[in-house]
C-alpha cells in the first residue's frame, strides 16, 4: 500500500450549496407525479363525470344541445300492464270430481252482470254453478277476459297442499288483463280479479329499467362473468399444477400456454368465429363424423341463444385461463420446497398437500387476481361483440355491448351512458372487497 | 428403475397431462393458419378431413378446379373468357368479370386473384361457343391465394395505423408513467399513498364505461376519426397499468444506491436519470411491451372513434371490413388474423420472461 | 480540517425518539466507531451526519460549518454502505469515478485518482468488470474505493463488513485500519460488533436506546465501563453479573452474593452498607483456585459445559451465587460435572448500583 497523502492532490473544494427547488423531496415528487395525474384527471375523471351527466340528459348522436331530463333514461314508466295466470276456478275433494268438472268446460257459459260501484262482474256458469271471475269498470274487458279464461286457457286438476284438487286455468303466456297509466289504477284493478290467480305486473316505459333487453343484459352479464370465472379456475388450477412440475422444456410450454392471452382478442376471436361457424364449424364436423349428430341437426352455435351464451363463455375462458394459470403458478413457485418436502415427510399425500398447504398459500395471490379477472369479465366487450354482436335478437347482450348498441349504433347517447354506468356499482363492490382483502393480507 | 428412465417418465407424464390444455390453447391458432392456406374449394368441402389439406373433391373425387368458359354473351371476334364458379367456391377467389385473353394458340392464363397459372389451348380457326369450357384452373392447397387477396384490402394501412398508434402510445405512456411511478414509489410527499391508490383505481375503470362520453369528448376536440383520438385515449389504460407495474420495479431498487448517488453529488434529477432509470431498465422494457400490446389489442375505442375504413386499427379493420354484409371471407379473414398476430408474437417471443413477470406483478402487486 | 461536531442532535420518527439529543465531537483525522445493539440510533446518527435524514433539532457542524439543511452532496462526505450500494449498471471504473464525473473534474485527473486508489486496493485488474462479476470482498473494496476517490473530509462507514464471511472480515478490518493511517481523513464507523469497534476505533462511542452511554478509547471502555450495559456489551464472552449486597466499613468492603458466597473487595474508599449492587466480573478474571494467590475466598462450583476455542476454553459453571462463564487455558483439563474451587479476581471486578446500573 502506497503513501496516499503525498500522492493524492488536495480535496475538491465544495461549492456553496444551491438547494434547488427540485432537490427537495416533496416538490420533486409532486413534479414527477403531476403530468400523469393531470392526464388521468382530464381523460378519465372528466369523461367519467361527463358520463354521469349524460345519463341524465336526452343526449343523442348528432344532437348538439342536451337537455336535462332527470332519471328518465334510467327509469320512466308510461304504463303498467297487469297480467294473470293459473286462475283457480274451483276446488274439489277428489281428482274424479275435478276431472268431471273439467269435462263440462265446453258446456260452460260466460255471463256478465252489473256490480257495485258501477263495475261489471264477469262470471262463468258450469254445471249450474256460477263462478265469479273478475270485476271491472269496463264491461267489454270483463266479459272478454272471462271468456278467454273459459275457452282459450287450458284447464287441469292440480293437487293442493291440503290434499284437495284445484281446477286451474293455465296459459303458456299470461293473460293480459289490461294496461293502466298509474300504479294506483293498476292496484285498483288488481283487486278486482276475484278468482285466485298468479298476478304479474310489468312496467312499460322508455327508461332502461323498463327495457326487457336491458334486464336480460344484466342477467347475461352475471352469467357470463361467473360462468367464465368458475370454468377458468377449474382449468387454470390443474394447468398451473402441471406447469409447476420440474420437467424439461417447461419454459417453452409455459410460453405456449400464455399465447391466447397475448394475441389481440379481436384477432384470435376470428378463429373462434370460424370454429363456431353455422355451416362449417369444425366442432359440428367432428360430431357428424363420429355419428353423434346427424348432418341435419348440427348445432347453430351463434344462432341459438343458449349455445351463443355458452360460446362466448367458452371463448372468454380460452382467452383468460392462461392468466389464471400463470398467476397461480406464480403463487406455487413462491411456496418454498422445504415446506412441501416437510409435508411429504409428515406423511401428507398429494391431495392433502394440495388442500392443506398449496391451496391456503396460493389463496391470497389467487384472490387478488380473481377480483381483477371478475372486473374485466364483467366489463368485457370485445369477446361478445365479435362472436355474437349480442345476437341472436339481443339474447346475448351484456351491459357493455348493450351500451354500445344503444349509445353508438342507435345513437341514444344518454341511455347508452346510463346502461354502461350500471357496471359501476358492481365494480365498486369488487374494488371494495379487493382493498379490504389487501389491507387484511398486509396487516 | 434407473434415474434416467424415471426422469424420462416424469417428463412424458407432464407432457401428457398438459396436452389437453395446450391443445385447447393452441387449436384456434392452428385452425387459423391451416384455414388461411386452404383454397376455397378445399375450405368449404365438408366431405374432406378439415384438419389437413386436400386437393380432390370429396364428392366426385376429381381435382379441385375452376372452369374457364366462354361467356354466353360472347359473339364474334375476340374470344373472352371467364372463370366459372367452382362447385364449392363462391368467395374471394371467384372473379366473374370476363377479362380478355389473347386469341389463338397456347395461352397462359393467370387467375386474376391468386396468380395461379394454367394453360389453355385455343386452336387456330376455332369458333368459340358460348358456355364452352376451354380450359381449367387447378386450385391446389396449400396456397397463398388468401394472402395475395389481402393486397386488395387496406390491410397494410390498418397494420400501419396499429403499429404507429402502439409505438406512440408506448412513448407517451413511458413519459408519464416512469416519473409518476418513481415519485409514488420512492419519494415522500403528502398524499403519496392516496394518489397511488387513485391511479390504481383508474386502472379498474374500463373503457366500456368511458367510451360514450369519450367519443363526444374526442368529437369536441375535432380529432374523431383520426389516429390522434386513439393516441390520446389509449394512455388512459396504459398509464395506470404501467405506473402500477413500474412502482414495483422502482421499489426493488436498493435505497442505498440512491443514497450513495446523493452523497456522490447527484441532484435528484441526475439520480433519476443516471442511476435509477438504468437500473430498472428491464422493468421499463416490460412496461413498454405492455403499453404496446395493450394498445395493439384495444378494440372499443377504435371501433367507436374511427369511422373511415382507412383510419381503422388492425383488429377493427379485420372484424368490420373483412366481412361483407353477412358473408365472411374466411380465407382472407384467417390470413389477416395470422398476419395481424405476427407483431405481437414477435414482441412476445423476444420478451417472454418480462411478459410473464409483468402479467403476475400487474395482477399481484 | 474536517472535524464533525454534533450538538444536542435529536431525531424523531413520528413519536419515536430514535436519537435523544446527543453531543459528540469527532476530531479531525480520527477513526471513531459508533457501536451498540440494533435500534440504538447509531445508524440514524450516521445518516444524519451524511444528510440522508433530517435532524429534528440540534446542530451538526462539519469542518466548523453547520450543515443542517444542506443536501448530502454539499457536505464534503463520502459513505460506504452496508450493502456496498454499487451501481449495478456501471463498471468498477465508472462506479469509482461517478462522483468525480458529477463534479465535472477533468478526465485525466479522474483517471489518475481512480487508478491510484484501485492500485492501493488491488482492483487494477477489475476496473472494467460489472459489480455482479465480482466476489463479495471485491465489491466491498470497490465501495471503499469509490468513497476514497472522493477525497472527502469525512468518510462514513455503515457496517461495511457485516456482509463478509468471518475470515475476510478479519482481514478487511486490518486493511481499513491501515487505510485510515494512510489517508488520514476523519472516519466515522458504525458497527454492532464490539470486536470490530475495539480493534479499529481510536475512540468508540457506545450507544443504547438513542443515547450515548460512553465515549472512550477501546481500553478505557474495557477497563472502566460507565455502567452495566457498557460492561456487558464490551468484551467476549460477556461479563458475568451477580446480584448481591455491598457492605463496607471504612477499612474493608465485601459483597454478599446469593447462596452465602461472601467476597471481600480490594477497594477501601467505600462507606455504604447494605447497598443492593450488581457485581460484575469478566470471564478471564475467574481462575481455578490453584492458580490464584494464597489466602483468597474460594468459590465452589460445578462445571456444566466446556467449549474449546483453541488455546482457551470457555467454561460455563454453576455456583451457589448463579451461573457464570469463565475463560481459561485448555490445558486445565476441565470436564463437565467436575466440582472445582474458583478464584474471583476481585481487584478486577466491577460494582454497579442495582437501581441505576451505573458503576460505583
Amino acid at each position: 500500500m502506497g503513501d496516499l497523502t503525498t500522492s493524492l492532490p488536495q480535496p475538491i473544494v465544495t461549492r456553496r450549496p444551491r438547494l434547488g427547488f427540485f432537490d427537495r423531496e416533496a416538490p420533486f415528487g409532486y413534479a414527477l407525479v403531476l403530468p400523469a395525474v393531470l392526464y388521468l384527471l382530464v381523460f378519465i375523471a372528466y369523461p367519467f363525470f361527463m358520463s354521469i351527466y349524460m345519463s341524465f340528459t336526452d343526449a343523442q348522436a348528432g344532437n348538439r344541445k342536451w337537455t336535462f331530463i332527470g332519471p328518465a333514461n334510467y327509469s320512466k314508466v308510461k304504463s303498467y300492464e297487469l297480467s294473470a295466470n293459473d286462475f283457480v276456478i274451483a276446488t274439489f275433494p277428489t281428482v274424479a270430481e275435478a276431472n268431471t268438472f273439467i269435462e263440462k268446460k265446453a258446456e260452460g257459459q260466460q255471463v256478465t252482470d252489473p256490480a257495485a260501484g258501477g263495475r261489471f262482474r264477469a262470471s262463468i256458469v258450469i254445471a249450474g254453478k256460477k263462478i265469479p271471475l273478475l270485476e271491472m269498470s269496463n264491461e267489454d274487458d270483463a266479459s272478454f277476459n272471462a271468456s278467454s279464461i273459459l275457452s282459450d286457457l287450458q284447464w287441469k286438476a292440480q293437487k293442493t297442499i291440503g290434499g284437495r284438487y284445484d281446477v286451474v286455468a293455465h296459459s303458456d303466456t299470461p293473460l293480459v288483463i289490461g294496461t293502466y297509466p298509474t300504479r294506483a289504477a293498476l292496484k285498483d284493478q288488481e283487486r278486482q280479479i276475484v278468482v285466485p290467480s298468479a298476478k304479474r305486473v310489468k312496467a312499460n316505459g322508455t327508461g332502461v329499467m323498463q327495457d326487457p333487453n336491458f334486464l336480460l343484459a344484466v342477467k347475461n352479464t352475471f352469467k357470463y362473468t361467473f360462468g367464465t370465472e368458475i370454468i377458468k379456475l377449474m382449468i387454470g388450477v390443474p394447468c398451473a399444477l402441471l406447469l409447476n412440475r420440474a420437467f424439461r422444456g417447461r419454459k417453452l410450454l409455459r410460453g405456449l400456454v400464455v399465447i391466447p392471452w397475448v394475441i389481440p382478442i379481436a384477432i384470435s376471436a376470428q378463429a373462434w368465429l370460424w370454429i363456431l361457424d353455422s355451416t362449417y364449424s369444425v366442432i359440428n364436423w367432428f360430431l357428424v363424423h363420429w355419428h353423434i349428430l346427424s348432418p341435419q341437426k348440427i348445432i347453430n352455435f351463434r344462432g341459438d341463444k343458449d349455445w351463443a351464451l355458452l360460446s362466448v363463455i367458452l371463448v372468454n375462458v380460452w382467452r383468460g385461463f392462461p392468466f389464471t394459470a400463470i398467476v397461480i403458478l406464480a403463487g406455487l413457485t413462491a411456496i418454498p420446497d422445504e415446506i412441501l418436502e416437510r409435508a411429504k415427510l409428515d406423511g401428507a399425500n398429494a391431495f392433502q398437500r394440495f388442500v392443506y398447504i398449496i391451496a391456503p398459500m396460493v389463496r391470497p395471490i389467487l384472490m387478488v387476481s380473481l377480483l381483477f379477472s371478475v372486473i374485466f369479465s364483467f366489463t368485457d366487450f370485445n369477446t361478445i361483440w365479435i362472436i355474437t354482436k349480442g345476437g341472436p335478437y339481443d339474447q346475448t347482450q351484456v351491459l357493455s355491448t348493450y351500451a354500445y348498441q344503444l349509445g353508438v349504433n342507435a345513437g341514444y347517447l344518454g341511455k347508452g351512458a346510463a346502461v354502461s354506468l350500471f357496471m359501476f356499482p358492481m365494480m365498486a363492490l369488487m374494488v371494495f372487497f379487493m382493498l379490504r382483502f389487501l389491507r387484511r393480507e398486509t396487516s | 428403475m434407473s434415474p434416467g428412465w424415471r426422469r424420462f417418465r416424469f417428463d412424458v407424464l407432464s407432457y401428457v397431462g398438459l396436452g389437453p390444455f395446450l391443445a385447447f390453447a393452441l387449436f384456434p391458432f392452428y385452425w387459423m393458419v391451416i384455414t388461411s392456406l386452404k383454397a376455397d374449394a378445399n375450405l368449404y368441402d365438408l366431405r374432406r378431413n378439415p384438419f389437413w389439406f386436400s386437393n380432390y373433391d370429396g364428392r366426385t373425387g376429381l381435382p379441385y378446379h375452376k372452369d374457364i368458359i366462354v361467356p354466353a354473351s360472347n359473339n364474334e371476334g375476340t374470344i373472352r373468357w371467364m372463370i366459372k364458379l367452382g362447385a364449392h367456391t363462391t368467395r374471394s377467389d371467384s372473379e366473374e368479370h370476363p377479362a380478355p385473353i389473347a386469341f389463338i394458340g397456347n395461352q397462359d392464363i393467370v387467375s386474376p386473384v391468386d396468380g395461379i397459372l394454367s394453360q389453355i389451348t385455343v386452336p387456330n380457326g376455332a369458333v368459340a361457343q358460348p358456355n364452352q369450357v376451354i380450359g381449367v384452373i387447378r386450385v391446389a392447397s396449400p396456397t397463398l391465394t388468401h394472402y395475395h387477396y389481402l393486397r386488395t384490402t387496406p390491410f397494410a394501412t390498418w397494420m400501419k395505423v396499429s403499429l404507429i398508434t402502439g409505438t406512440a402510445v408506448m412513448f407517451i405512456t413511458l413519459a408519464l408513467a416512469v416519473p409518476a411511478a418513481y415519485g409514488l414509489a420512492r419519494l415522500r410527499f403528502g398524499g403519496n399513498r392516496t394518489i397511488g391508490i387513485a391511479i390504481f383505481l383508474t386502472y379498474l375503470i374500463p373503457p366500456t364505461i368511458l367510451f360514450i362520453p369519450f367519443s363526444q369528448f374526442v368529437g369536441a376536440l375535432k380529432i374523431d376519426n383520426t389516429i390522434w383520438s386513439l393516441i390520446l385515449a389509449y394512455p388512459t389504460f396504459t398509464v395506470p397499468f404501467c405506473t402500477w407495474l413500474l412502482m414495483g420495479f422502482f421499489r426493488s431498487v436498493p435505497r442505498e444506491i440512491e443514497e450513495r448517488a446523493l452523497l456522490d453529488g447527484a441532484t435528484r434529477m441526475q439520480l433519476l436519470r443516471l442511476v435509477v432509470i438504468p437500473v430498472v431498465l428491464p422493468g421499463i422494457l416490460t412496461a413498454a411491451i405492455f403499453a404496446f400490446t395493450l394498445s395493439f389489442q384495444e378494440y372499443v375505442y377504435a371501433l367507436t372513434f374511427i369511422s373511415s375504413v382507412l383510419h381503422r386499427t388492425l383488429p377493427v379493420g379485420i372484424t368490420v371490413d373483412m366481412v361483407r354484409g353477412d358473408v365472411y371471407f374466411w380465407g382472407p379473414l384467417m390470413a389477416s388474423a395470422v398476419l395481424g398476430s405476427v407483431p405481437v408474437v414477435i414482441v412476445y417471443a423476444l420478451s417472454l420472461d418480462y411478459f410473464v413477470s409483468g402479467m403476475t406483478t400487474g395482477a399481484v402487486k | 480540517m474536517a472535524d464533525v461536531v454534533l450538538e444536542k442532535v435529536e431525531k424523531k420518527f413520528g413519536e419515536v425518539r430514535a436519537v435523544a439529543g446527543i453531543d459528540l465531537t469527532v476530531q479531525d483525522q480520527e477513526f471513531l466507531v459508533l457501536v451498540g445493539p440494533s435500534g440504538c440510533g447509531k445508524t440514524t446518527t450516521l445518516r444524519m451526519i451524511a444528510g440522508l435524514e433530517d435532524i429534528t433539532s440540534g446542530d451538526i457542524r462539519i469542518g466548523g460549518r453547520s450543515v443542517v439543511g444542506l443536501p448530502p452532496r454539499d457536505r464534503d462526505i463520502a459513505m460506504v454502505f452496508q450493502s456496498y450500494a454499487l451501481y449495478p449498471h456501471m463498471s468498477v471504473y465508472k462506479n469509482m469515478s461517478f462522483s468525480l464525473r458529477l463534479r465535472h473534474m477533468p478526465k485525466k485527473e479522474i483517471e489518475r485518482r481512480v487508478k491510484e486508489v484501485a492500485a492501493i486496493l488491488g482492483l487494477s485488474e477489475r476496473l472494467n468488470r460489472k459489480p455482479r462479476q465480482l466476489s463479495g470482498g471485491e465489491r466491498q473494496r470497490v465501495a471503499v474505493g469509490a468513497a476514497l476517490c472522493r477525497q472527502a473530509g469525512v468518510l462514513l462507514f455503515d457496517e461495511p463488513l457485516s456482509n463478509l464471511d468471518a475470515k475476510l472480515r478479519v482481514h478487511m478490518r486490518t486493511e481499513l485500519k491501515r487505510l485510515h493511517q494512510a489517508v488520514k481523513s476523519t472516519m466515522v464507523y458504525v458497527t454492532h460488533d464490539q470486536v470490530e469497534a475495539m480493534t479499529m476505533g481510536d475512540r468508540i462511542v457506545i450507544m443504547n436506546a438513542g443515547s450515548i452511554l460512553q465515549i472512550a478509547t477501546p481500553l478505557e471502555a474495557y477497563d472502566q465501563p460507565v455502567n452495566r450495559f457498557v460492561a456487558g456489551f464490551i468484551g467476549t464472552p460477556p461479563m458475568n453479573f451477580f446480584e448481591g449486597t455491598l457492605t463496607a466499613n471504612g477499612e474493608g468492603a465485601s459483597v454478599d452474593l446469593n447462596g452465602g458466597v461472601n467476597l471481600p473487595l480490594g477497594r477501601r474508599n467505600l462507606q455504604e452498607s447494605n447497598r443492593p449492587v450488581i457485581l460484575g466480573i469478566r470471564p478471564e478474571h475467574i481462575r481455578l483456585s490453584a492458580d490464584g494467590p494464597g489466602n483468597h475466598h474460594k468459590v465452589p462450583a460445578t462445571i456444566d459445559v466446556v467449549e474449546p476455542l483453541g488455546r482457551d476454553v470457555i467454561v460455563t459453571a454453576r455456583s451457589a451465587a448463579g451461573v457464570f462463564q469463565m475463560q481459561t487455558e485448555i490445558y486445565s483439563g476441565l470436564r463437565p460435572s467436575q466440582h472445582v474451587d474458583l478464584w474471583f479476581d476481585m481487584n478486577r471486578s466491577y460494582l454497579f448500583d442495582r437501581e441505576t446500573e451505573w458503576a460505583i
